[in-house]
């Protein structure tokens, strides 16, 4: 991880020479290239003319060494002439394009000594200059550059800037930084002046002036982009200061740096619509010479320049399509620029749009970074995508151990444990001197403690603690040691381990967990005085630590074990209102409540309840105090006041469907009203006898609607009470009734979990599966932790059964378990399993669940008759007849109440004698299911007696 | 030409009445002043070596280009561009608009100039009048991405489904043009009102992420996404990004800090 190179390859030293335009390989061609073209021909002969011409023609062409030659050879036939100034500056000009720099110096030199006011004078000083910079007579050149700046003219702003060239490459940036300034005081019109910014800009980074290097790169961009000749430069500008800022922390201004490089097609766009321009300008030259012949010459050198502008544009061009685009770097400096300020969002969307672009670059690096960022900014699902991406595309890549931690750590975060240990294992395999090793190590031991593979952990932590001793977890491995044995069931080691740590860490961070360990291992071995002895001991010591609630239920365990109920009272009603952890207070209350109970002290439980509602108002086992309370109020003969209190207590969460104990409260308000209430008077003579109870009313008076808020909710939850005092009152027609209300008046999103539960399977039983399914779906969806759920689960598992989808039915019932621990639905989803085996073709997988279900007391009833008659027809398939019909017989035997199979019983046990080839018995299994009045409207005695008719003689 | 184009340029051409340099494709230069367009002809005051100046009327198939001067305007307008001020650029390109549209098939001119200022201030702070009065002035700009950007703001306008799909098509993950900005500024607003906060900060940080040189449409994008984590309940988040709003873009303070109360 971390910052890609710099795009050095794309700095690329400013090449001024004489005109500032020129690669450094034919400085002054372009410069001079009109000069000697537009001399006279010199005097002197035909000779000297031929000489001329040819020298000229050489130097058009670029053919250096032939023209110096000829103009050597002029220059020995001691031709003399006006003239003859151009050809001494030629072959100066031709020497220096040779890179011949001591023959060019000498030439210049020369020409300037024969004419020192000559037209080219301050060209050919500037050639000086420019030779005695390349020869490294830097110092002698600064000067030359000065006396050229000094003269002033076109050439000033050229010499300026070699000089500020020269002073950059000699480090003194300072003298540099104030000649470029002076050369822009003109401010930024021309190509010159914007090279001329950038380098200033380039020598300000440099010298650390880093917010006047961008305020120069930022007066750059718009319409001067236009001026620059290769805007290559601009981006490698841009991520020069934009590095130096970064660098130094500055991160807005790297930012803004940053945002300053352009993509490499903008900059290639840019670049043709500048070729294209000045094409556009030589075109119009020529067209302007042929309108006007006499502006020939001056046309004809303006295009000369036009066309070195065009040559350096169209380098560029090439050079800019060549380069790799810079789309990874400049990205994973922005992203690296954010994630420094904390801005994990920013960074993930520059690294996600590296991921989307077609240019692979960077790709492994990307994937690692983005993979780290999602990490870090919670994103555990798209941080293992990401990195097991990685990891199936680059196998081997270099990062590979860091991948697999990482991934590894994300897979625990989602409770993954196996694909978690599988990622820690491949990384202590595959990379075995990987600095993460140790806490990939540790965090496998971590992963098999926390599957219940102690055994496994146990391994894990003395290998750790073995091969790093002083590493950053040893502490916690050396208590987890301990601790693997604890909960492995080995209390004898885990005691040893547990008083080791304890000993040699008195304040280690796991020392209070360790002592109340300890007391549990006693416990443990039943030695329940030394554990009150060692609880007293930690709560003096420790006080309200966040365990001090587990500490004293095990002191109330260990006085409940000593018989010391009025002490064991005491600790856990302590533990109940300490506890932070929901299971240990609702836990410690109710033992409390068990003693009480047993004690018959029923007010001080109602106390306590009291004051556990005061304490925990949210508290999820709220409800069931709130039952007890009312329950106490009821035993100790306020049964009114039970009753005010359950209608408050409905009154103030009716309309919450979160709170899906309500319909438990309605339900026992329901059966207080069910009696009439006892009273202790007796009745006064004169007084008439008190109308007869009447429990709807008495219900009616408490659940008034007027009451309640008017919400579909409070109507199907006061719909409910009304259903559960039906089913006491014994009146299913009437308790049908009200839940089909609720399910035909009430929106499923608007109901709360118990009340979609019971409609979810009042609609089952009508056959409305559709209907059903909604109901069940928004249990699943709106209460995911719901005691409810199982009743969803079973529910579709029962729908998909009736839709003949044995594959699907399963999947519910394995859920209904496995998802929702099927604590109220185990009897019909362990039916509902056995039904959708024997559909799935396994008779021998159902046959023990129905068993299991026949013979499990507390499940008997209708279900039992139905795992009977099941049973007969496993055997059915297996051909056991005679077995098959004892299993009927059982069913309309010993289920009778249970008609649906007891038709079904007697027409199967009739059918199994008819294949026995006994007809008698079959014919006497028809009669009696014909014969019986209570079966009469069944289809099967319908059956039955149609087939009597065929059989009878008659 | 219709009417409200014409009245417009009554008002304002004789508020730019600054030099102006006329490059012909022969070579010729004019200084020239008091430029008009009439017709396929350019006119205009050019001057001579004395001093004085005289009535010039060129082909525009002639004028290789025309430098224009800086208007100052335009420069306001830029500086209120870099302080994410949308408010001011609409207010000081209302008149250059104008006065560059007459001109807009003379080359050099700075019409599109002119719409890179103004396209995005309308974006973030445009009216129905605006852009009413955007679409009876436009003309294509040459630049694809300010063309493209244009079209965007008129079927929000016009054909807002059409706009949807073009604010998804155009808003791909590293897509750098305006028009890609306004499509995450619109798609983040979209996913605030249907609290959609995770989806509205990606969109809306995109416009810091890809397109940093908008500065115009940067206030918004800024305020959308601190006012989406102050929604998820990440108030910290929320008051670094009204931080980086208070120092970078002054005029929308005030936003940031109500969103924080």
């Amino acid at each position: 991880m971390g910052i890609p190179p710099s795009p050095s390859t794309l700095h690329t030293t400013p090449r001024f020479s004489l005109r500032g335009r020129v690669a450094s390989g034919a400085l002054l061609v372009s410069a001079l290239l009109g000069a000697p073209l537009q001399a006279q021909s010199p005097v002197g002969g035909p000779q000297a003319a031929e000489l001329y011409v040819k020298a000229m023609t050489a130097f058009a062409s670029s053919d250096f060494s032939a023209a110096i030659t000829s103009l050597e050879e002029m220059l020995k036939l001691g031709v003399d002439g006006p003239a003859m100034e151009s050809v001494h500056f030629s072959l100066a000009a031709a020497h220096f394009n040779t890179q011949a720099f001591p023959k060019a110096k000498a030439a210049f030199e020369n020409y300037l000594k024969l004419y020192p006011a000559g037209t080219k004078a301050t060209d050919a000083l500037l050639g000086i200059a420019q030779c005695q910079k390349l020869l490294g007579e830097k110092e002698k050149a600064a000067a030359t550059f000065d006396q050229v700046a000094q003269k002033g003219g076109p050439a000033k702003e050229q010499a300026l800037f070699s000089k500020a060239t020269l002073l950059k490459e000699t480090g003194n940036t300072a003298e540099a930084a104030k000649t470029l300034q002076s050369l822009l005081a003109g401010g930024l019109k021309t190509p010159e002046s914007v090279q001329a910014a950038l380098l200033l800009s380039s020598v300000e980074a440099e010298r650390g002036e880093r917010t006047s290097a961008l305020k120069i790169l930022e007066q750059l961009q718009g319409r001067l982009l236009n001026l620059v000749e290769n805007p290559l430069q601009l981006n490698a500008l841009a991520f020069e200061i934009g590095d130096a800022f970064l660098h130094a922390f500055e991160l807005k201004q790297a930012l803004l740096a940053y945002s300053m490089v352009r993509r490499k097609e903008d900059i290639v766009s840019l670049q043709q619509q500048r070729i294209q321009s000045l094409v556009r300008r030589m075109e119009a030259n020529v067209a302007a010479a042929k309108l006007e012949p006499s502006r020939t010459v001056e046309l004809t050198s303006a295009n000369g320049r036009l066309k070195a502008q065009y040559d350096i544009a169209k380098q560029a061009l090439d050079q800019t399509t060549a380069a790799p685009d810079l789309l990874f770097p400049l990205r994973a400096r922005q992203a690296s620029a954010y994630q420094e300020t904390g801005r994990l969002e920013e960074a993930i969307l520059l690294f996600e749009s590296i991921l989307l672009s077609p240019d692979k670059a960077g790709r492994e690096d990307t994937l690692l970074n983005l993979g780290s960022l999602y990490a870090k900014a919670g994103e555990t699902s798209e941080a293992v995508r990401v990195l097991t991406e990685l990891l199936s595309e680059f196998p081997k890549t270099k990062s590979n151990d860091t991948a697999l931690f990482l991934l590894g750590t994300q897979q625990l975060q989602l409770d993954k444990p196996e694909p978690a240990a599988a990622s820690f294992e491949k990384l202590l395999k595959q990379s075995p001197k990987s600095s993460h090793v140790p806490t990939a190590l540790f965090l496998l031991a971590n992963v098999r403690f926390a599957q219940s593979s102690y055994k496994d952990a146990l391994a894990g932590y003395q290998t750790y603690l073995k091969s790093f001793p002083a590493a950053e977890f040893s502490e916690e491995a050396q208590y987890r040691v301990a601790l693997s044995h604890f909960f492995a069931g080995e209390y004898a080691p885990a005691l040893e381990k547990l008083e080791t740590y304890s000993k040699e860490h008195t304040d280690g961070s796991f020392a209070a967990d360790a002592a109340y360990r300890i007391a549990a291992c006693y416990q443990a071995a039943r030695k329940s005085e030394e554990v009150v002895r060692r609880c007293a001991l930690w709560e003096a010591s420790y006080g309200d630590h966040p365990i001090s609630a587990e500490v004293l239920t095990l002191h109330g365990d260990a006085l409940t074990a000593l018989n010391r109920q009025d002490e064991s009272i005491q600790v856990y009603r302590k533990a109940t209102l300490r506890a932070s952890s929901d299971e240990v207070s609702h836990y410690a209350l109710f033992e409390a409540n068990k003693q009480l109970q047993k004690l018959g002290r029923i007010d001080e439980s109602a106390e306590m309840f009291q004051e556990f509602l005061a304490a925990k108002p949210q508290h999820p086992s709220n409800v069931l105090a709130m039952y007890w309370i009312a329950k106490a109020m009821h035993k100790s003969g306020k049964t009114d006041a039970a009753k005010d209190f359950l209608r408050e207590k409905i009154a103030s969460f009716i309309n919450d469907r979160t709170q899906d104990a309500v319909e438990q409260l309605l339900s026992q308000l329901a059966q207080l009203c069910l009696k009439a209430p006892r009273s202790n008077a007796p009745p006064a003579s004169t007084e008439l006898p008190p109308p007869p109870h009447n429990p709807e009313e008495n219900l009616n008076k408490y659940l008034d609607p007027s009451q309640f808020p008017d919400t579909p909710l409070t109507a199907a939850r006061l719909l409910y009470a009304r259903a559960e005092l039906a089913r006491m009152l014994r009146k299913p027609a009437a308790a049908a009734a009200a839940l089909d209300a609720i399910c035909d008046k009430t929106p499923p999103k608007t109901l709360g979990a118990a009340l979609l539960a019971q409609s979810g399977d009042r609609l089952l039983e009508r056959q409305e599966t559709k209907r059903a399914a909604e109901f069940y779906t928004e249990l699943i969806q709106a209460f995911p932790k719901s005691e409810m759920l199982d009743y969803a689960y079973n529910g579709r598992g029962q729908l998909a059964l009736l839709e003949n989808k044995p594959e699907e039915a399963l999947h519910w019932f394995t859920d209904a378990i496995d998802k929702a621990g099927a604590s109220t639905k185990l009897r019909e989803v362990t039916l509902g399993r056995a039904k959708t085996l024997l559909l799935l073709g396994k008779p021998d997988e159902a046959k023990p669940i129905l068993e299991q279900v026949a013979s499990t007391r507390e499940w008997r009833g209708e279900c039992t008759a139905e795992a009977v008659f099941l049973l007969g027809e496993i055997l059915v398939q297996k051909g056991d007849l005679p077995g098959a019909i004892q299993y009927f017989q059982r069913v309309f035997v010993a289920y009778q109440r249970y008609e649906r199979f007891v038709g079904r019983a007697y027409l199967r046990a009739a059918e199994c004698f008819e294949q026995l080839n006994e007809p008698e018995k079959a014919l006497a299994h028809y009669k009696e299911l014909a014969t019986k009045p209570r079966l009469a409207s069944l289809p099967e005695t319908k059956t039955a007696q149609k087939r009597l008719e065929s059989k009878d003689p008659k | 030409m219709n009417r409200f184009r014409l009245c417009v340029l009554t008002l304002f051409v004789p508020g730019f009445l600054c030099a102006e340099s006329v490059f012909l494709k022969d070579g010729k230069i004019h200084s020239a002043k008091e430029l008009r367009k009439e017709g396929n002809f350019l006119l205009f005051k050019s001057q001579g070596q004395d001093g004085t100046f005289s009535d010039t009327v060129t082909p525009l198939n002639q004028i290789e280009r025309v430098e224009f001067g800086d208007l100052p305007a335009l420069a306001e307008a830029r500086q209120m561009a870099r302080q994410g001020d949308a408010v001011g650029v609409l207010e000081k390109t209302a008149a250059p608009a104008a006065f560059f549209r007459s001109f807009s098939d003379v080359p050099g001119n700075q019409w599109s100039e002119v719409m890179r200022l103004r396209l995005p201030a309308l974006a973030v702070a445009g009216t129905e009048a605006t852009l009413s009065e955007l679409q009876s002035l436009w003309t294509n700009t040459g630049d694809t991405e300010l063309d493209t950007a244009y079209r965007l703001l008129l079927a929000a306008k016009n054909d807002p489904a059409g706009a949807h799909t073009a604010w998804k098509a155009l808003s791909q993950p590293g897509a750098s043009s305006l028009a890609a900005g306004i499509s995450w500024l619109e798609l983040g607003k979209e996913a605030l009102l249907a609290k959609q906060w995770n989806t509205a900060i990606r969109a809306f940080l995109s416009v810091e992420v890809f397109v940093p040189g908008q500065r115009l449409l940067q206030p918004k994008a800024l305020l959308g996404a601190a006012e989406a984590f102050v929604r998820k309940g990440e108030k910290a988040k929320a008051a670094a990004l009204a931080e980086d709003i208070k120092t970078e873009y002054p005029t929308s303070t005030a936003d940031a800090s109500a969103l924080l109360k």
